[in-house]
């Protein structure tokens, strides 16, 4: 091993030395780490935003890169697993001269990645749902100790959940069961409806959890109904997207269903089948494109993105896949505003301001790391195996 | 070496011995050599792994080749470890060594009492007994928020440090995980090397010829136990001190899985195996993302073509065959002696 | 809906889940009959029977009954390629060895079932319609729910005759109690494993293919069901198929009225703490006899 590790050693030295060396200079690509759950229980997730990213990179090179440099990803996979997600990280350090991060998707490989990200002085933008990689700080015993490096693109899960609770009370629902997945997803989600519900009027009479792989939520749902919930909401991505609605209907139960903003997928279709029908979630524009009033400022952008992403990949893009896209746009720019220096790009997307994306308008700042608001989230519902905008 | 009844041990030859002696210095010079040789981060942090799981499958290893049961609960006591430690310095301030010593200690007296009645068990009644063990510990992992941070993880874990000198870096983890993976090896060379170690290749011979020759067979099997669970628990400290953050995904029964397979591709039995085990899987498991999108189909074939073809282990399977190459060699030389 | 018809309902929930994972350790209880090991390729055997039932009635339009024994068919041939190439040439016979060569095979398929039909959960339709019956005592279930009640209990009664009373059935039997004696008094050893891979794979398909229309399918689904198949299995007694449906019953029905009456967040473990601690009280399971052998 030693013999293979300096071999690598000095592979690496070479390449360092091409790198530096005048010759080369102009024609190198300018290299982003791609790192995603590519395998392992997340897969479903970090293979849709991979390949989100990947239209966004084709696109700049089509339009030939970014001052005459093509943009290259260079992937790993984290395996969903926290460990092998450092390892990666710093894998892709090492062997490649890499200017930013986009990903992890999952919320505990980010969580692991986090520390290691703020010592190697690397931007990354995040692809993962929960708002703990942003708000928990980096020191126990320093809580305004928070990552400056790390960025994440899908709107904030308690945004998400504000929405759903405003529609709740324009429809008179005011007593809510609240049904999760037993991961981390689903236990923010619990956290966040604990905090957003009361604001809205919205009172929580139940909360049921279920692990992300069982096939059956039909106790905990009758359970809930047992407590006259006037409506339930469903918080998890997977397989359960398309059990739940199934067991709603089983059951005969009249509340209705909410999903959380990762529903909004044409998987969730595929899992529900006809039972999804009326099933209402908050979403980004994506999967509504067409059903933007013109007057929208994202309406061109979405719909020329969601063309490309038909044409590369001939299917429907879902929810997911804008988080994936934004990261990477927003990235490029700042690249293309202030070049291939750490550094700078860390500061260049802190200051995004109004940046017209495909999940919303971004408006990072020092102190939100995010920069999407509730005013970016739509509501939508499940109707003939599409989607309908509703308000 | 004579016990303290002056009987002569006779179980291990001499000849062993002095190839153990051997080896521990070999390693020694390894463990010091490396980092000269590596100046990776991602080398470094790819062999501090394979150290930590080094520690976790001599423990195992002790259990199943030697006592010859199987436990698929291990990733349960690997993280009350990281646990322990984890909770004990970030959330109550104690001392990282302290903590680590109660983490050993409870995680011990956890495995004795989880030990006491489920090796009584057998065959794959055992195998899920522990399995239903370490999902129940996963669980509590992420359903204990106050202490454990539930599935957001723990966070800010301090680094561990002697005196001044803080273990923040991947090469002094290095040099602090490989200084332990070498005191458990020696550690459990000297189990093995005792009365305790004969007792348990006695019951992996024969159980009940072991009990019948006065060998209290279910105490040594729980004793050996809650030892292997101690080194896996040793092991979760240093990670979690390591990664400064853990999270109950990294301790799930695919762990467990991954570890014992570590011990059978090592080599059931053998204290270098296990080294090796841990060393083979844990390098190819990284070595194949050249693969790409294959790598899961590349290291399942991997995996099942050393058990189909090396089952005693490669570290063992290597060896035969350069037993076989130096015998086929002579018997070659000699007969050319005969014809001449 | 008050008290008595909830607990109709955790009771039936519980069964029909329990019905799915009493299926699943037959297909663990048929292998180990013939040979003694665990096999965890019965996880993908699952996996692959939803995938392809969603292959050809999805995709290729062909009916359900057609589908049906077509994927039955093609996971069998699966299981006996499994044990044709990599378990009979594996140099050694010992169980632990064989039981881990299954978890490098079933690394091996999950990889593969990742690319050929991607990482995304699908649907199956039904196999009779999704409109919900209403029970007397004021549960609901599904079609698809009969269909797993009646499969489950038909494969039970097939097995259960097929190990006792046929010639084939004992020799498999035979086989896994001792080999070398099987083998002297003129059974085929070779074809029987063969055989109790190429039946296990048959049964983990259906497994797989009856509980895709209700839980969906995926090239991961088998993970999760396996597991707690192998749960059922050792508490119902490894090796025996009443056992297997009690087992399977008991793990159901206590998840369900765990999840309903005391916490869903531990549900599991209530499930699992329950397993250890009748294993406690009866080390070879409710109905298994004594197990000399060691893994």
């Amino acid at each position: 091993m030693q013999g293979k590790a300096s071999v690598v050693l000095a592979i690496s030295l070479a390449v360092c030395f091409m790198v530096g060396s005048p010759l080369c200079l102009g024609a190198e690509p300018i290299k982003i780490a791609g790192i995603f759950a590519l395998t392992g229980r997340a897969a479903h997730i970090g293979t849709a935003q991979r390949d989100a990213v990947l239209i966004a990179i084709d696109e700049v090179n089509e339009q030939g890169g970014i001052n005459g440099r093509k943009l290259e990803m260079v992937m790993e996979d984290t395996e969903s697993s926290p460990t092998k997600a450092v390892m990666a990280l710093k894998k892709i350090l090492e062997a490649e001269d890499v200017v930013a991060i986009i990903g992890p998707t999952l919320t505990g490989t980010a969580m692991a990645m986090r520390g290691f990200i703020e010592q190697e002085r690397i931007p990354a933008f995040m692809h993962s749902g929960g708002d703990v990689i942003l708000k928990a700080p980096l020191k126990k015993d320093d809580p305004t100790s928070r990552p400056k490096w790390t960025f994440k693109s899908p709107y904030k899960a308690a945004d998400a959940m504000g929405k759903i609770c405003e529609y709740m009370r324009k429809q008179g629902i005011s007593k809510i069961g609240f049904l999760y997945s037993n991961e981390g997803f689903g236990k923010d989600g619990l956290k966040n409806v604990k905090v957003q519900a009361p604001k809205y009027g919205v009172e929580v009479v139940a909360e049921e959890a279920f692990e992300p792989k069982d096939v059956d939520m039909t106790a905990q749902l009758t359970r809930m109904n047992a407590k006259g919930v006037d409506g339930i909401i469903a918080w998890t991505v997977g397989p359960a997207m398309g059990i739940i609605p199934k067991n709603v209907k089983q059951l005969g139960i009249k509340a209705p269903l909410f999903e959380c903003h990762g529903a909004g997928d044409p998987i969730f279709w595929k899992v529900a089948g006809e039972a999804g029908e009326g099933v209402m979630m908050p979403s980004t524009k994506i999967v509504v494109a067409d059903q933007l009033p013109d007057s929208d400022p994202q309406k061109k952008k979405i719909q020329a993105y969601v063309k490309a992403y038909r044409e590369k990949f001939n299917r429907e893009p879902g929810t997911m896949v804008a988080y994936g896209a934004d990261a990477a746009y927003i990235v490029v720019d700042a690249i293309k505003k202030v070049g291939a220096d750490r550094a700078k790009l860390r500061d260049a997307i802190e200051n995004t301001q109004g940046y017209l994306g495909i999940s919303g308008i971004y408006n990072i700042t020092p102190e939100d790391h995010n920069g999407l608001s509730m005013k970016d989230i739509v509501m939508i519902k499940a109707t003939k195996g599409g989607w309908e905008l509703m308000d | 070496m004579e016990n303290r009844n002056g009987c002569k041990l006779v179980d291990l030859p001499e000849s062993t011995r002095r190839k153990d002696r051997f080896s521990f210095t070999l390693l020694v010079v390894i463990i010091v050599l490396i980092p000269v040789l590596v100046e990776s981060k991602y080398y470094l942090i790819v062999l501090n792994i394979i150290g930590l799981n080094t520690i976790v499958v001599v423990g195992l290893n002790l259990l199943i080749g030697f006592a010859g049961q199987i436990s698929l609960g291990h990733a349960a006591f690997f993280g009350l470890g990281s646990y322990f430690s984890g909770i004990l310095t970030a959330n109550y301030g104690f001392p990282h060594w302290p903590a680590m010593v109660v983490a050993v200690l409870a995680t011990g007296a956890i495995a004795y009492l989880i030990g006491y009645p489920a090796l009584k068990l057998r065959g794959h009644y055992l195998v899920m007994a522990t399995l239903g063990f370490g999902i129940i510990i996963n669980i509590l992992m992420g359903e204990l928020e106050q202490f454990t941070g539930g599935h957001d993880g723990l966070i800010g874990i301090p680094p561990l440090s002697v005196g001044g000198l803080i273990f923040d870096n991947d090469l002094k983890n290095f040099y602090l995980i490989w200084a332990f993976v070498f005191f458990c090896m020696l550690v459990a060379r000297n189990i093995l090397d005792s009365r305790v170690g004969r007792a348990l290749r006695a019951i992996h011979g024969s159980e009940v010829a072991a009990n019948s020759l006065g060998v209290n067979t279910s105490s040594y099997k729980v004793k050996v136990f809650v030892l292997s669970a101690m080194f896996a628990s040793v092991s979760g400290s240093l990670y979690a001190h390591y990664i400064t953050f853990i999270s109950p995904s990294t301790y799930d029964f695919y762990y467990s899985i991954q570890v014992v397979t570590m011990v059978i591709v090592g080599g059931m039995g053998s204290l270098w195996g296990s080294l090796f085990g841990a060393a083979v899987l844990s390098f190819i498991s990284e070595a194949l993302h050249v693969a790409k999108q294959y790598h899961i189909i590349a290291y399942g074939v991997f995996l099942s073509l050393i058990l189909m073809f090396l089952p005693e282990g490669v570290l063992v399977g290597i060896q035969r065959f350069y037993q076989s190459k130096k015998l086929q060699r002579r018997i070659t030389i000699e007969q050319r002696g005969l014809t001449r | 809906m008050d008290f008595s018809q909830q607990i109709a309902q955790y009771l039936i929930t519980g069964l029909s889940i329990g019905a799915i994972y009493a299926i699943v350790a037959m297909g663990f209880n048929i292998i180990h009959n013939a040979t003694g090991i665990v096999n965890f390729a019965q996880c993908e055997f699952i996996s692959l029977g939803g995938m392809s039932m969603y292959t050809l009635v999805v995709l290729l339009k062909i009916p359900i009954l057609i589908s049906f024994f077509i994927s039955m068919a093609t996971v069998s041939l699966i299981g006996a390629l499994m044990e044709r190439g990599p378990i009979r040439y594996a140099r050694s016979k010992e169980i632990i060895i064989l039981i881990f060569l299954t978890i490098g095979l079933s690394g091996t398929l999950r990889g593969s079932a990742q690319q050929i039909w991607g990482t995304d959960n699908v649907g199956v339709p039904a196999f009779s319609g999704e409109a919900p019956i209403h029970l007397p005592v004021g549960a609901t279930i599904l079609p698809q729910h009969i269909w797993v009640f009646g499969i489950t209990f038909l494969v039970m009664l097939v097995l259960r005759h097929f190990f006792r009373n046929t010639i084939l059935g004992k020799a498999m039997r035979a086989t896994a109690v001792n080999r070398q004696a099987a083998a002297l008094v003129g059974v085929s050893v070779d074809h029987m494993v063969l055989l109790s891979f190429a039946l296990s794979g048959a049964l983990g398909a259906v497994a797989g293919m009856i509980i895709a229309p209700i839980a969906t399918a995926s090239y991961d689904t088998g993970i999760m069901l396996g597991l707690k198949g192998f749960a059922a299995a050792i508490l119902g007694g490894y090796g025996n198929f009443a056992g297997a449906i009690l087992g399977g019953v008991i793990l159901g029905v206590l998840e369900s009225l765990g999840a309903g009456l005391l916490s869903s967040q531990y549900k599991d473990a209530t499930a699992f703490l329950v397993l250890l601690f009748v294993l406690f009280l009866k080390p070879t399971g409710i109905m298994g006899y004594g197990e000399s052998e060691r893994v």
